[in-house]
């Protein structure tokens, strides 16, 4: 197995999974976990394209979050605004996370952030917790906004 | 944008965050020279117009929010001044079918010849009327009409309501939906309080009068000892001692009287609820 489809294997997909889980999270849908991991998989699976074919951070981000919010639209049948702000926002929020966690690690660790990216091993114990915060970070907002979508329906009803 | 403002600020702002989040993830990646074009310039001068001219519609988008902010919340006073003169029409309406009946049965006995019949029914109808209605002058008709629906609606709950108004209010059209809703805010919630008591005897007092420069009107009703709260809480949009979703009245109320020109104190402490409201004289006569 080549090194890229490794780690397209450890890293891309989970990564594209809780992107799309912390997506569908902000969106306050309930889960269809069947749309979620095939989402995700392809979104694993074509990010490291998009990689190569854009060279640049910046361009690698637009267009992740543009095909993101195709998936969304296609997979999670969210109306384009929706798709667009809850895509935009799970990005966001998940590259502020990234950004904690590197610079988190580097002061403490002192460990260079290339060296890192590079050697699978430090990868591995720089993503994994980042995944699991994601994931918590995913199911607070979940357990809030549904509350709020509670509120708004009971409210509704009331009125 | 003006259709659906809530939707373009969503959007504005949520392309924002992330625009400022890649520039901020870029440049911690340019200083170790990690994923970058060979001239990033030319794309994060890009980057940086965007999310200014971001910034600038960002502007606008705020102003169209809050003058939403602002007509929803014209909409809901104006809601519930509507509901106080729904009430008062149906006391209008109740009164005016009662007396087509009454007037009906009095032909009809005149017709008749029952003189004696007549006069029985005719002082059965005064007693029920004394009984009934609450002769209340306060030198407005809305706040009289008002005034009786509360007494009555306190009465059906068995709430004694001592009311004591040693003023004769004035009051300009333009102004009289505001008391009314003002009034009617605060007698609802002091009775809906006392409602949910469990003393068998928890009176409500009104108490209306004036200085020579204000119109004072106080309500005091009990309340629960383990309620009371900084003073300035009860003032607070959606707080509220009931249940959740609640907590709109006095927020309202202190915005009412603050655009009479008056001012709203309250003064929970002993078991007591107290609400007292100033308003100028010339403010609400102008």
């Amino acid at each position: 197995m080549s090194e890229g489809m490794v780690k397209t294997i450890i890293f891309s997909i989970p990564e594209a999974i809780v992107v799309v889980l912390l997506a569908w999270c902000i969106s306050g849908r309930n889960f269809k976990w069947t749309s979620l991991m095939a989402s995700g998989i392809i979104f694993g699976t074509i990010s490291p394209w998009i990689r190569l074919a854009t060279g640049s951070y910046i361009l690698n981000i637009i267009v992740s979050s543009l095909v993101l919010i195709v998936l969304l639209k296609l997979f999670g049948q969210h109306d384009i605004l929706e798709a667009v702000t809850v895509a935009l926002m799970a990005v966001s929020l998940y590259l502020a996370m990234e950004f904690l966690n590197v610079k988190t690690i580097q002061v403490l660790t002192g460990v260079d952030p290339i060296r890192m990216e590079q050697n699978l091993i430090l990868r591995t114990l720089w993503f994994l917790p980042q995944i699991l915060i994601t994931v918590a970070v995913a199911l607070v907002i979940r357990y809030f906004v549904s509350r709020q979508l509670f509120k708004l329906n009971t409210s509704k009803r009331k009125g | 944008m003006k259709k659906n403002v809530y939707k373009a600020a969503m959007l504005f702002f949520t392309i924002q965050s992330i625009l400022i989040t890649i520039l901020l993830n870029n440049y911690y990646m340019k200083k170790y020279s990690f994923f970058q074009l060979n001239n990033p310039d030319g794309v994060e001068l890009f980057l940086g117009f965007i999310i200014l001219c971001l910034n600038l519609v960002a502007l606008v988008v705020i102003k169209r929010l809050y003058i939403s902010g602002l007509e929803a919340e014209q909409l809901k006073m104006t809601a519930l001044k509507y509901a106080h003169l729904v009430e008062q029409n149906q006391i209008y309406r109740q009164h005016h079918h009662d007396i087509k009946n009454h007037l009906n049965v009095v032909l009809g006995l005149l017709s008749m010849g029952k003189y004696e019949e007549l006069r029985d029914y005719l002082n059965t109808y005064f007693r029920s009327i004394d009984h009934g209605l609450f002769n209340i002058e306060t030198g407005l008709d809305e706040i009289d009409v008002l005034l009786s629906s509360k007494l009555a609606l306190a009465k059906s709950k068995d709430i004694l309501v001592n009311l004591s108004i040693t003023t004769n209010l004035r009051c300009s059209r333009k102004h009289i939906l505001d008391l009314v809703a003002i009034l009617g805010n605060v007698l609802d919630n002091a009775l809906e309080t006392v409602q949910g008591l469990d003393q068998p005897q928890c009176p409500v007092s009104i108490h209306f009068w004036q200085d020579p420069l204000e119109y004072n009107f106080e309500v005091t009703n009990s309340m629960p000892t383990s309620s009371p709260c900084a003073p300035e809480l009860y003032f607070k949009e959606g707080f509220s001692t009931k249940q959740e979703g609640r907590g709109e009245g006095l927020f309202i109320v202190k915005r009412l009287t603050e655009r009479l020109g008056g001012s709203v104190s309250v003064d929970p402490g002993d078991g007591q609820f107290r609400v007292i409201i100033e308003i100028p004289m010339h403010r609400l006569e102008e």
